[in-house]
């Protein structure tokens, strides 16, 4: 071959290809590689390489690997739903918008509390107009809940609660035959939230809003709850018999989701 | 228990919102194509499955900070490098317990299945195992950039190094790939590789890119 120069190698010219090389050897290698058909078909097969690896075959997961991550996901599900039953607690503050109807009052005090667990009911200092709201607005069974909380002050011992906490599948608390009159506060308060909340159509339910500055909360939304000591709202949503409660902060760009928890009528 | 199927982003706002199912959704639908990035990217069977199921918790655990403005595929590819990226710098940590080299490994990666054509699955296992020849560092930057199509820039905000590494990277390990992969590239249908025109566009267009990012190499 009558090149002056020796051939690059392979790490020259896919340097090269790259335009990695300085000026005076990138020109050095360009002017080789048009007179060797050697070095210009290594180059060739240097561009060809990245098409080969996109098209090499995508191995399959291992069954057992995939079930390894579907064990994990539940696992996280589950403990993503007993911290938020489990740390909480929340505090029914009076209802603050004006286009609240009664039913939808007695809902944020239900509501409130519905997610509380264990519940401690912080109404002592100034909660009369908190009280005052959930008598007028409740219709359904406010009082013997009340009593009850006076009681039993956030434990749900004594009397075993004739309800059933459990987790579904994927770990969401899930509460089936709960009824009023149980002493569980958190099953009462429920039930009561479930048979007084505002009748509003189930498609319509179920979405927290996508950013936070809107100014119209989505239906099914009221407001205003103290989570944690911190101001929150609160989304019924409906799908088929159970009801989603769903307890979230806006005042971020997106909402927060501070506790949520799925009711199941009595069979 | 959904009517019609929502794109990722729903699936993502759903599980934010509470939704104990719409996560499950989410990686059922991407867990494939993430694996093939995981086992590439390690080139370990049980390292390539611990990654993604670290990488997979920590996307539930954050997903409130996705904010949209890219893909859930590319965050969740983000995150998946990463964690893959955490477990080579433990292994480098763990000098006693280098790559496997053995075949009996490289069997097991593989991972036959039956319907597999046989052809692909000799591919599939030749990439793999030429993949594991390379220095980690080169491997990542191939495996985003040639694999995956991540345009280098992109590639060089995930790895953390800069786009003249990330190009350096790639033309050393496709330098050390060459003699193992060349009889796999598809025949070149002008029959004459020589003819001058080696260069594909795409190499081209990276060529201008040096021009401008070669400096923070």
């Amino acid at each position: 071959m009558p090149e002056r120069s020796v051939h690059p190698d392979v790490v020259d010219l896919a340097e090269y290809a790259e335009g990695l090389l300085d000026a005076a050897r990138q020109a050095d290698i360009d002017h080789h590689v048009r007179g060797c058909p050697d070095c210009a078909a290594t180059l060739s097969d240097l561009a060809g390489l990245p098409q080969t690896l996109a098209a090499a075959p995508v191995p399959p997961l291992p069954p057992d690997v995939a079930e390894r991550l579907d064990r994990a996901i539940a696992a996280e599900a589950q403990a993503r739903a007993s911290s938020w039953s489990g740390t909480a607690q929340v505090t029914p503050l009076r209802p603050r918008r004006r286009w609240l109807a009664p039913a939808v009052a007695a809902a944020v005090v239900m509501g409130a509390v519905a997610v509380a667990v264990p519940i401690v009911l912080n109404d002592d200092p100034g909660s009369d107009d908190a009280a005052g709201e959930m008598q007028s607005g409740a219709e359904a069974e406010p009082a013997p809940e009340e009593n009850a909380a006076e009681r039993e002050g956030g434990s749900a011992d004594g009397a075993a609660p004739p309800a059933e906490l459990s987790s579904d599948s994927f770990g969401r608390d899930v509460i089936d035959n709960f009824y009023a009159g149980s002493r569980d506060l958190r099953v009462a308060r429920l039930e009561a939230l479930t048979s007084s909340g505002p009748s509003i159509s189930p498609g319509e339910l179920g979405k927290l809003p996508d950013a936070c500055d809107r100014p119209v909360l989505p239906d099914g939304t009221v407001d205003d709850i103290s989570y944690d000591g911190e101001s929150a709202l609160l989304l019924r949503r409906e799908s088929g018999k159970a009801v989603d409660v769903v307890a979230y902060r806006c005042d971020g760009e997106k909402p927060t989701v501070l506790d949520a928890v799925t009711l199941r009528p009595r069979r | 228990m959904t009517d019609t199927t929502p794109d990722d982003a729903e699936l993502l706002a759903r599980h934010v919102a509470g939704d104990p199912n719409a996560f499950g959704v989410l990686v059922q639908r991407h867990r494939d194509r993430l694996w093939a990035v995981a086992l590439r990217t390690l080139g370990d069977r049980e390292e390539a499955a611990d990654a993604l199921q670290d990488a997979f918790v920590s996307a539930f655990r954050r997903a409130e900070s996705f904010r949209g403005d890219a893909a859930f595929t590319t965050w969740m590819h983000r995150i998946v490098v990463n964690a893959c990226l955490d477990r080579v710098r433990r292994r480098k940590a763990r000098p006693s317990e280098p790559l496997p080299e053995d075949d009996d490994r490289m069997e097991e990666l593989g991972e036959t299945l039956d319907e597999d054509p046989a052809a692909a699955v000799e591919e599939r296992d030749v990439v793999l195992k030429a993949l594991r020849t390379l220095p980690d560092a080169q491997r990542d930057a191939i495996v985003l950039v040639d694999m995956e199509g991540y345009p280098v820039e992109e590639a060089a905000k995930i790895l953390g190094c800069a786009v003249g590494t990330i190009k350096s990277r790639c033309a050393r390990g496709r330098a050390k790939l060459l003699p193992l992969l060349r009889h796999l590239r598809s025949p070149d249908p002008s029959g004459n590789p020589a003819d001058g025109q080696g260069v594909a566009p795409s190499r081209v267009t990276m060529l201008d890119d040096t021009k401008r990012g070669g400096g923070d190499a």
